[in-house]
This record gives structure tokens, sequence and C-alpha cells, in this order.
């Protein structure tokens, strides 16, 4: 079956004024229709570039230098400007960190749902009123025909979320972008979104690929799992494996490194160092310099995702 | 389980830091042209206050460490900056080893200055971007001993770099050369630098990454060890606050909802807000099962009457709107302010 | 010093400076003007304050390069005989004398102002309000003003010996407001930042985190506006020396001299106008095109690729 969307190879450079840096590197993962795939990594991983690219939505001096991203069978890393606007907002949404960005303040929520309507849709007035009610209605929002005049200050911060992904509902897309939603939210607040993205994704069959550091709420969200650092995928596969059986050493690192995971001792597992800015990365595996299992071929040999005895994909020489 | 973790600190008489009925307000009116209002066919002058702590007693002891635990709009900041004297209070207490504090004019707060310290959220705004690192180290010192010699000065700088981590040979660098996690560790050394007893953490990692979260804490709680420090740990992490605190305050809109022992907190929550905060977290491999909270955050301006959390708690009964709850100390010694909690009508 | 040297030839300002054509083109210029006003002592022709060496039978001679004119005065002469080349060098270095001297009484006002009134809150409302009273006061008005009571006092041959630090004095009260409400703006969002917070935590004064933490970095959109304010200062003091309230015609800055010779055009002898005129704006000109390439420069959302 065609996948929904499908990275092959993907390689993202920015070109600086001491070198060309490279943010996405051979990146390749797949979103079947209505799956929900997780990428997580810390900032600076290039997790946020990768999502940006799908779209094109990379600007100077970032671009795309190789690879294939195609979506429901069209290849659209090689799409016009015209034609990817197109595809943003109305087959691919996007769903932004701080929905006070996301919203226009000046004008009114009804404006901006039809406002995107009318570009997408073609459609305007009563039609376009009809269809804003029943996304609002989709997300929860009571009195949906007063908040159509609202703006956005009006609202608190979850609801203006909420008003988001109704917006990024309008065109009935089929694949959901959302970096990190909930990260300027509180706990209560995020708990509702994220149940909220959960419960659409299933009934309205959308693929979602959600960006996010935090690996508690990837875990109850998503399907499948992909680790990224320093611009690679190290791991990828079932939420449940992942969450539970980690196998790259960075995986483990980063679950180990969580409260919970202390166990009885007062001091959290900390992995030492930091992940190495773009222009810093070292030849071979990135996290050769950090890695407690680290041999001689992990720092001449950049290893490969590949299929693990687990099932599981993972990029690291010592794990069979 | 938490018992464990963190040493139990036994009780002395008197606490390091007493807070009692403290109370913030910030008056946002603007100048009185801003203060008009036209309402009803006649034009009226309003103010806006922000209630920001109402009436917060808190205890804090010796080697201790007290977080305090709430979501955005609950105070918890204020309060802490208030303790420190940056703000003034409405009304309340703040004592500091039996000598009260609050309100007093900043040069009799100067040898107090010393013996508390803060560390903030933001690694990027916390630290001067014009001014090198050595240089930020040293002025607290410089300031508080102003007969210092330049070689001591220089040795003492070098020592709490040194003990946060950070290479001594890098003072002459700024702060933007420095990553966050470095940056926070600086700030930490600045706090070190005047050797206090009393720290308040203001979400000291909220803004790091996950792995960095792990290293600075690691390097706060060793340094609680070699320092005798006491903490108050401003955090809306719960699962960070389980791990390293010996008690926790539960704020909702200025006001304090829950105080308990972490482990009681944890494994026995009494008040409804406490346990919809608790069930919201999300945990690591298991399906949300999180009580849902009816109706929106409201404002620290407008506050409800009676009970603060009223309006969203499903189990609020006439006596919540109409009445604030006083607070009762149960028999574990949690002291809680809840009508249902005090006449037992709650359900679990 | 080395160390310093070093860094400032690896680093960015200096590499996009010197990619940028406009940039470096427009500091040459500047950097010619200056030098030969500042120089013009030594490498002027002619002197053209010493009455001595002055013939009125030199009287609007045109430029070298037309028939009527000689060697001897390469620009011309303006209806005085003073030679045009070394009237424009000198009138030029007045012209930025007073300039900058005027934009520096600016800051230093402005910055002081906009500091306390940022940084303590009593006083900012009635500064600000003096600010905009200030505003509200043409520069013209207060130059005809104080020129106006100057000349009464103390007599137009003591005006004239005072003129150009007078004009420093009006131009620079005059625009001070610019500058404190750029700081005001800059301190009101670093106090909030948190290593204000941490100074207070200290224990530092007042006096002392305004001047040491939120001073410096204050100073990025002074630094913008500076040369934009130059720019116009130079253009402030030819206004009025065209309206007859600034420089005298005895040692006429560029505005006077455009002036002077404005009534000759219609005589034919355009030059007297015409050249101080391109010099002036071609000044102006440069010192805007470098300030856009700083302010380009200092702002941190515009793509540097």
């Amino acid at each position: 079956m065609e996948k929904l969307l499908s990275i092959e190879n993907l390689n993202v450079d920015f070109a600086m004024r001491t070198g060309t840096l490279r943010a996405v590197n051979n990146v390749s993962l797949t979103v079947d229709k209505g799956e929900r795939l997780g990428l997580v990594g810390e900032s600076g991983a290039g997790k946020s570039v990768l999502g940006f690219s799908i779209i094109n939505l990379i600007s100077k001096p970032g671009y795309i230098a190789s690879g294939r991203v195609s979506f429901q069978g069209d290849d659209i890393s090689k799409y016009s400007d015209e034609q990817m606007r197109n595809v943003r907002g109305n087959r691919i949404s996007m769903i932004f960190q701080d929905p006070m960005m996301t919203l226009n303040p000046v004008l009114t929520i009804g404006v901006q749902m039809q406002e995107t309507l009318h570009a997408h849709a073609g459609m305007s007035g009563s039609a376009a009123t009809e269809i804003c009610l029943e996304k609002l209605q989709k997300v929860y929002i009571s009195s949906p025909l007063k908040r159509l005049n609202q703006y956005p200050h009006e609202f608190s911060g979850g609801m203006r979320q909420r008003i988001v992904i109704a917006i990024s509902l309008l065109t009935n897309p089929g694949l959901i972008i959302a970096d990190e939603p909930t990260t300027a939210l509180d706990v209560t607040i995020q708990a509702e979104i994220m149940d909220l993205l959960l419960e659409l994704c299933k009934t309205e069959r959308m693929g979602l690929l959600l960006i996010t550091h935090d690996l508690a709420v990837v875990s109850q969200v998503t399907q499948r799992i992909a680790v990224m650092y320093a611009g690679t995928i190290v791991e990828l596969g079932p939420t449940e494996e992942i969450i539970h059986t980690p196998q790259h050493p960075y995986t483990k690192g980063l679950l180990g490194a969580l409260p919970q995971k202390a166990g009885g001792s007062r001091r959290l597992n900390q992995i030492p160092g930091v992940m190495p800015g773009l222009a810093k990365i070292p030849p071979g595996c990135p996290f050769s310099n950090r890695c407690s299992m680290v041999q001689d071929i992990c720092r001449s040999t950049r290893p490969t995702l590949d299929t693990k005895a687990s099932g599981n994909q993972v990029a690291c020489h010592m794990v069979d | 389980m938490t018992d464990q973790k963190v040493k139990p600190v036994p009780p002395t008489s008197d606490p390091l830091v007493r807070i009692r009925d403290l109370v913030k307000h910030f008056d946002i009116s603007g100048s009185w042209l801003d203060q008009l209002k036209f309402s009803g066919g006649r034009i009226r002058r309003e103010k806006t206050v922000v209630r920001a702590v109402n009436g917060i007693s808190l205890d804090i002891n010796e080697g201790e460490t007290v977080s305090v635990v709430g979501e955005s709009g609950c105070g918890k900041s204020t309060l802490a900056r208030t303790v420190l004297g940056l703000y003034p209070p409405e009304s309340g207490e703040i004592h500091y080893r039996g000598k009260r504090i609050d309100h007093l004019p900043e040069s009799k707060l100067k040898p107090f200055r010393t013996r508390m310290q803060m560390v903030f959220q933001d690694p990027y705004a916390s630290l001067n971007p014009r001014m090198v690192v050595g240089d930020a180290l040293k002025e607290p010192i410089r300031f508080h001993q102003p007969s210092i010699g330049a070689g001591d000065l220089k040795t003492k700088v070098a020592a709490v770099m040194e003990q946060v981590g950070i290479d001594p040979d890098w003072q002459n660098r700024y702060p933007h050369e420095f990553s966050g996690g470095q940056r926070q560790r600086i700030s930490i050394a600045r706090a070190l630098a005047v050797d206090p007893e009393f720290i308040v953490a203001d979400e000291p990692i909220a803004a790091l990454d996950v792995s960095i979260q792990a290293q600075i804490l690691n390097l706060m709680m060793d340094l609680q060890e070699q320092h005798g420090l006491t903490y108050l740990f401003i955090s809306h992490d719960l699962s960070v606050v389980e791990h390293i605190s010996n008690k926790v305050a539960v704020m909702y809109l200025g006001t304090l909802c829950e105080l308990a022992s972490a482990r009681d907190l944890f494994s026995t929550p009494r008040h409804p807000y406490t346990q919809a905060l608790l069930s919201a977290i999300p945990k690591l491999g298991q399906a949300f099962s999180h009580k849902k909270l009816t109706g929106d955050v409201p404002t620290p301006i407008r506050l409800p009457g009676g009970c603060v959390f009223h309006t969203r708690c499903e189990y609020a009964r006439e006596r919540c709107r109409r009445e604030v709850p006083v607070p009762i100390s149960l028999s574990n010694g949690t002291r809680i302010a809840c009508h249902g909690v005090a006449e037992n009508w709650l359900e679990g | 010093m080395g160390a310093r040297w070093q860094q400032f030839k690896a680093s960015d300002f200096l590499h996009y400076f010197l990619r940028d054509p406009v940039a470096y083109v427009s500091f040459t210029i500047l950097m010619v003007l200056v030098v030969s006003a500042f120089a013009a002592p030594l490498i002027a022709p002619h002197n053209p304050y010493d009455p001595s060496t002055i013939d009125i039978m030199d009287a609007e001679t045109p430029p070298a390069w037309t028939d009527q004119g000689t060697r001897t005065f390469v620009l011309g002469t303006d209806d005085m005989g003073r030679d045009m080349l070394s009237t424009m060098l000198y009138g030029m270095r007045i012209s930025i004398i007073i300039g900058v001297g005027a934009v520096f009484l600016q800051a230093f006002i402005g910055i002081v102002i906009g500091l306390v009134s940022g940084y303590i809150r009593r006083l900012d409302n009635i500064l600000m309000r003096i600010a905009d009273v200030q505003l509200s006061f043409s520069t013209y008005m207060i130059a005809i003003f104080i020129g106006a009571i100057f000349q009464m006092v103390f007599g137009v041959a003591n005006y004239e010996k005072i003129a150009a630090p007078l004009l420093i004095l009006i131009i620079g009260i005059a625009e001070w407001p610019q500058y404190a409400r750029t700081v005001r703006a800059s301190v009101l969002a670093e106090r909030r930042k948190e290593y204000v917070e941490a100074a207070r935590v200290i224990g530092l004064s007042k006096l002392r985190i305004m001047w040491r933490h939120i001073l410096p970095n204050t100073l990025s959109p002074v630094l913008v506006i500076s040369t934009v304010q130059v720019a116009n200062a130079i253009m402030s003091e030819a206004a009025l020396s065209f309206l007859g309230l600034g420089m005298p015609l005895t040692k006429p800055s560029l505005g006077a001299l455009i002036t002077a010779g404005f009534e000759y055009i219609f005589s034919g002898s355009w030059w007297i106008t015409i050249l101080p005129g391109i010099l002036l704006v071609l000044l102006i000109l440069v010192i805007n095109l470098l300030g856009d390439w700083v302010r380009d420069y200092l702002n941190p959302k515009l793509y540097k690729g």
C-alpha cells in the first residue's frame, strides 16, 4: 500500500560563511495513512528542520541538498512554490509551539478560519461558516458562533491551541505535523490537548508527525518513534519497544536520565557531555564522543540505520 | 521510596525561613487616565490588581529541599521573589533565622543578601550579555567584601567555577559563547560565590534539554551536600520534584492548596487540585488517565469568591462558593485548605 | 591589543563589510571627505578666512574647466572672491564638527534621561512629558529665539564667534528626545530580564545596576540611530544656515555657502551654490548608506548567508 508520507535519504544543509553544515543527514522515514509517528530529540537535533523541510518551509541559508519527499504518491520535494502552496495548510497542516505566534492578533478567529477555506477550497459565506463551526465543535469549543467574532487574546493558551488545531482540520488534511504543540502549555492543559489530538487522528484518519522532546507525551500518543541525534535518526521502531527496550546507547541514556528511572539513588543517570553543534559533529558515529560502548569502528565509520534482531531499526555498530 | 533518596532532616527548633500569611498584589492600573472606564453610561475609575500571592504560610527548615509546584499564574515565581526581598509584600511576614526581613531598608538587608541567593530559569537572560563571566562572578564577591585582594578574588572565582564544572580558563568569555547548560552552571556559580545558606531556584532546569537537566540536578544536589544548602525549588515538573524534595507545596491562584512531605503528597494526594495535577502528568508508557478539569483557568485579576479552586472542582458545593477554606493540619503533618477534606465529604 | 586586532580581522563584521560594495565604497568616500575636511589647513590651496589674501576683483570667477576659469581657483570663486574649493573644505569641516558635536550632546542628554526614565518609574511620566514638550518646539523656532536673543544681548560680532558652539547647543537640545525614547524602550525591555533581578538579589544599588548592567545593553540601538542623527544634524545646520540663522558668512558652513550663492544662480554664477550643494548631498548620502548598513548588520533577524 502506498505510504502517506515517504522521506527518502533527505539531506538538508545550511550555507554558513564558514562552510556548509548538514542539519539533516540522510534521513528516511515513512508515515502510513492514519499512523502516528513521534520524532523525538533534544534541541539542535534537527527535528524541527526536518519537519519544516517536509513542506519546504526552510528559509535561507538552509536548503534541501538532496533526497525525496513524497506525499500521497507525489514528489513534493520538487514542487514549485505555487504547487507547494496548494499542499501546505491544505493537504498537510502544521501546528506550531506557540499559538499566539500562529494566530494573527488583529484578526478575529472567524476571519482567519475563513481565510484558509477561501484560499484552499474557494469557499466563502455561509458554506464556509458551516465548516468553521463544525471544526470548532470537533475541538470542543463551546458557543462556536460567538467565538468566531472574538480575537485571539480573548482566549486562554489551551483554547488558542484548540483553535489552531481546528484551523488545521478545515481542509481535511491527510497529515498533521505538530512541532512541540504543548511545550508552552501547562500540564493539565497539555494532557487535554494531546488527548484531543489523539482522538482526532483516530476519528479523522489523519496521519500525525509529532515532533517533541517530551518522551512521556510521545509514549502515550504515538504508534512508532524515531529518535534523532545531531541530524540523524539513530533508532526507529514501535513505541512500546523503544520505551521499554531501547537499543541505541543514546536512547537508553535519554530514557535513563528521567527522574522516574533513577531507581533508589538520589543521583540521576546523566549522559556525559553535550550534543555537538552542527559544526562539531565527530566523524563516524555522531554519538561516538559520549558513548560508553564506543569502539574504533564507531569513530571511523558512520553506522547506517539497519533492522536489527529485535525488529527495530538502529544505527549502531555495537547492536546486532 | 522518596525518603531513601532525600536525606530526612531532623526538625530544629526554628525554621531557617519562616513565611507567614504573605500577600503580594500588583497594581497594573496604569496612570489615572488608563483607569477611567466607561460602563453603564458613566465614567468610572477602576483599578486592575493582579492578586498574585494571597496569604501563604510556609516553614523551610535548614538543609531541606522544599518545592513549590503549580501551573502558570499560580504565583510561585512571585512568592520566590518576595521571599528574597525583590518585591515588598502587601502584608505578612518573612523571617530569616528568627529575624524579620520583609520591609527592611536595603542597607539593613545587605548582610542577609550573602546568605540568600537565587538561580533563575532562563539561562540566556540570567547573565549580562555584555559582561565576561569572570566579571559576573567577581562582582558579588567584591560587593560584599570590598577589601578583598585581587589574588584572593581570582582564586575564589576559579574555585567556584571548578565546583560547577566550568574551566576557570574561560573567565574572559562572554555568555553567548557558552551553551545553555553551561550558562546555568555559571548562574549557579554566581549564586554560590557569596557562600549562601539558602538558595531559591526558580525553574532552574525548565529551559534545558532532558539530558542536561539530569546533569544540572545532580550538580545542585551535590552542592547541597557539600555546602549544607537549603533549597526553595520552584517547578512545574512534578517528576523532578518528586525525586528531590523533602516537602512539597501545591499552589493555585496564589493560595496554598496542600503542603505535605513528598512521599505523602505523591502517594496520597488529598486536595482535588493536587489529584488532578498528578493525574495529568504523562506517565511513560501508560495510557492517558487524567482527571479532566472543567472550565478555564481563571485569572489572578478576577479571583473567584470562596475557595479559589471551586470553579473547576468536581466536588464543589455551596460552602466552597461562599467561604474561603481555612488551612488545617492532618495527622500526618499535611496542611490542606479544602472544605471537602475538613468535613470529610470527598470521595476517595 | 594584538589579540583584539586578530579578533577583529576574523570577525563577522569585517567579513560582511568587505563583501558589500555599498558599505566599503561609502566608507571610503566618507573617509576621503572627513580627512580632507580636517586636513583643510594643510591641503586647501587658499585660506578663505584671511582677508588679506582675498581680492574682490577675483569674485565670481567660474571653475577651471570653463573658458573664463583659471588654474588658481580650481572650482571658481564666490561673490567675495574666496576660492570655492578652500571655502568648501573649511565649510565641510565646520558642518561635520557641528553635526557630530550636536549628536554627542543629544546622545549624552538623551541617554541619561532615557536611563533614569526607564529605570525609575516615579520619574518616568514627568520626564517623558518634558520630552514631548521639547519635541513640540520646532528646531527652527528654538534657533530663532536663541539666535535672536544672543545677537541682541551680545552683538552681532560676538555672535559670529560663538556661532558654532551655539548651533551645537541648539541642535543638541532640540533632538535629545529621540535618544531618550530609544534608550528608555531598551531599558524597559532589559530591566525585566533575569540578570537585572540577579543584580538586585546580590544587593547592588540602583545606580550601579543602571550604569554597569543596563546601559551597556542599550547601546546597540543608540549606535543605529546615531548615524542617521549625524546626517540629520548636518542637514539641520545647513537648513538653519540657509535661513540665515546659522553660521555667518565670514565662517560659512556648507549650508551658509549654499545660501550665499543662491541669488547668483540667476545671474549665471551657478557654481557658488551648486558645488557646495553637491558636496553636502554626497556627505549626507554616504553617512546614511553606512548607517543603513550598520543597522542591517545589527539586525539579528536578517538573512546572513
